[in-house]
């Protein structure tokens, strides 16, 4: 099944969300083997961007994804934090082998020390701890 | 168990000890036994020394304050009314006339709020008048000031009884000051003195407080600032030069550059708007000629957008250490940025630059106009005059106003923008150091 990205209706006229759907498209497009990851994923991600006020829902169906403004549905993970942090998922080292993130990279230290912090917060990541393994892998840039 | 170690090593059969010490440490009374006392120790061993130290002699002829011999025949003999004797042995003349050799070359230091930490000031002195005054002053056709206060007493007190005011331009605590050397600590031997005295008056002095001589280097003249006399600095200018090369500041382009004037490697960064703003201009006191001054030379703002502030721009690219370090694996291409259209300021077509960047080094720049110029460019991004204008004054985070929509890629790839972050962030700060004239 060929991956589909929707962009919801009122989700153009916010930057970060059609910044996320472009960025999914992108890698999709470059790294083929995302799309067996986004084949697996199933659930709502919610990103709240808390220095621009905005945020975005990520909803996975078996290879679609929806990009919708705001919080919509009651969301599986919610991610907060500043919009840099947030967009530190795609920069985030992974390991070659798991995909899981690499705690020795620069970029996942920082964004695990913001986390220990509390400038990141994660509400239901070790339910959905699958879900961002595949969302971390999905937006990453660097593998 | 500790011997009585006073008795054996400086019992008083060696140095005679004061009466009331000896009968301490003798325990002479019958009714105690004698005890070792490690107080009673130091004591006799402070003692020692201060019988078999010889006295300090200077030699005040000698600008560096040599040390003379104890039977050198030039010592000298400070009484009541005794006159200092030259290298040759002859009676130095008169106070006044050796003073005026020094009038041209000195210059009473400029109050200074160090100063007046042993004693309150004396009043306003203009800078160059009453050190000279002070010198070639009679003591007794001169009235004593109206009042000394202070914690030093001792000096006020020998400042009165001589009849004259006396600046104290250096007082005790006053930090040693580059180019200062102490040269010297004259015990207040009773047969010795130390010579130049007669600097300041050769008439009868507590030499008790003839303590402390400071010999100022760099000047042309050697200088003597006695603690108690009048403070006497070289009139020594600290010569300002424009200097450029390798020690202009790389990171400020457009013709910015910070010369320093110096021994010394401190940069004075500090941003003037001016096309020639002299810093410290020159030094006010021998002891502060030594130190750096600086000023920037052509600091001049660029008008935005023109081929200049383009140029200066990749300057200030090249110039920065992080972009170097963060754009090392850019190899996608050049960027482009595009001002939007606005006719009221005269930007039509839409005026932008194009970096032409690779590996952290911006190879080229180019100011262009229109779209069209811009076509072909890998990454444009384009925003309004007034947005543009933030981020060049550093008041908007170039990221976030690429999050927030108000910087726009129209042109490139947006996983690779992401993943240099950091590099686009240094582009784009670097035109923070361009100074820049917007137009209104």
């Amino acid at each position: 099944m060929e991956p589909c990205i929707v962009l919801a209706p009122g989700a153009a006229e916010q930057p970060m969300a059609g910044m996320l759907a472009q960025l999914i498209r992108a890698n999709l497009d470059e790294r083929p083997a995302k799309k067996a990851t986004l084949a697996r994923m199933r659930g709502r991600v919610a990103l709240v961007f808390e220095d621009l006020g905005q945020a975005v829902t990520l909803r996975f169906e078996r290879g679609r994804v929806t990009v919708d403004a705001g919080i919509v549905g009651i969301p599986d993970v919610t991610l907060r934090a500043e919009s840099e942090l947030v967009l530190a998922l795609s920069r985030m080292e992974l390991e070659p082998r798991s995909g899981l993130p690499d705690p020795r990279g620069e970029v996942t230290r920082q964004v695990l020390d913001a986390t220990r912090e509390g400038s990141r917060e994660v509400h239901g990541l070790l339910p959905s701890l699958p879900l961002v393994a595949r969302l971390t892998r999905l937006l990453s840039v660097t593998a | 168990m500790c011997a009585p170690r006073a008795a054996v090593v400086l019992g008083p059969s060696h140095f005679p000890l004061p009466r009331g010490l000896a009968a301490a440490s003798g325990h002479d009374d019958g009714q105690m036994p004698a005890r070792p006392s490690r107080v009673a120790t130091v004591r006799e061993e402070a003692l020692r020394l201060g019988v078999r130290a010889p006295a300090d002699v200077f030699d005040m002829d000698d600008a560096r304050g040599a040390e003379l011999a104890l039977d050198d025949g030039r010592e000298v003999h400070v009484g009541p009314g005794a006159r200092a004797i030259d290298d040759a042995g002859i009676a130095v003349r008169g106070r006044e006339e050796r003073g005026r050799d020094f009038l041209p070359h000195l210059e009473a230091g400029p109050a200074d709020v160090r100063a007046e930490r042993g004693s309150q000031r004396l009043g306003p002195c203009p800078p160059g008048e009453e050190a000279r005054n002070d010198l070639g002053r009679e003591p007794a056709r001169d009235a004593p000031p109206a009042a000394v206060h202070g914690r030093d007493e001792a000096g006020a007190r020998v400042r009165e009884e001589q009849g004259q005011a006396v600046r104290r331009a250096y007082a005790d605590g006053h930090p040693a000051s580059f180019g200062d050397e102490r040269v010297g600590l004259p015990r207040s031997d009773e047969r010795r003195v130390v010579a130049r005295a007669d600097l300041v008056d050769d008439l009868p002095v507590d030499l008790a407080h003839l303590e402390e001589l400071r010999v100022a280097e760099g000047a042309t003249e050697a200088c003597v600032v006695l603690r108690h006399g009048v403070g006497v600095v070289a009139n020594v200018t600290g010569e300002v030069e424009g200097r450029e090369g390798p020690r202009a500041d790389a990171a400020t382009p457009g013709g910015e550059a910070v010369a320093y004037a110096g021994g010394l490697e401190a940069p004075c960064a500090e941003k003037h708007g001016g096309s020639l703003t002299p810093g410290v201009g020159q030094a006010r006191r021998a002891s502060r000629a030594a130190r750096p001054a600086c000023y920037r030379v052509g600091v001049s703002a660029l008008p935005f957008p023109s081929d200049a502030w383009t140029q200066a721009f990749a300057d200030a690219v090249n110039a920065s250490e992080d972009y170097r370090r963060y754009g090392k694996p850019w190899t996608f291409g050049a960027v482009a940025m595009v001002i939007e259209k606005d006719a009221s300021l005269g930007f039509d077509p839409e005026p932008g630059m194009i970096l032409d960047v690779h590996e952290g080094v911006c190879r080229g720049a180019r100011h262009v106009h229109g779209l069209e110029a811009v076509e072909g460019t890998p990454f444009v991004i384009v925003a309004p005059y007034a947005m543009w204008k933030e981020v060049i004054e550093g008041e908007r985070d170039p990221i976030k106003a690429m999050m927030e929509g108000k910087l726009k890629m129209t042109t490139g790839h947006l996983p690779t923008m992401l993943r240099f972050v950091q590099s686009s962030r240094a582009l784009v700060v670097s035109a923070t150091r361009v100074p820049t004239e917007f137009p209104h």
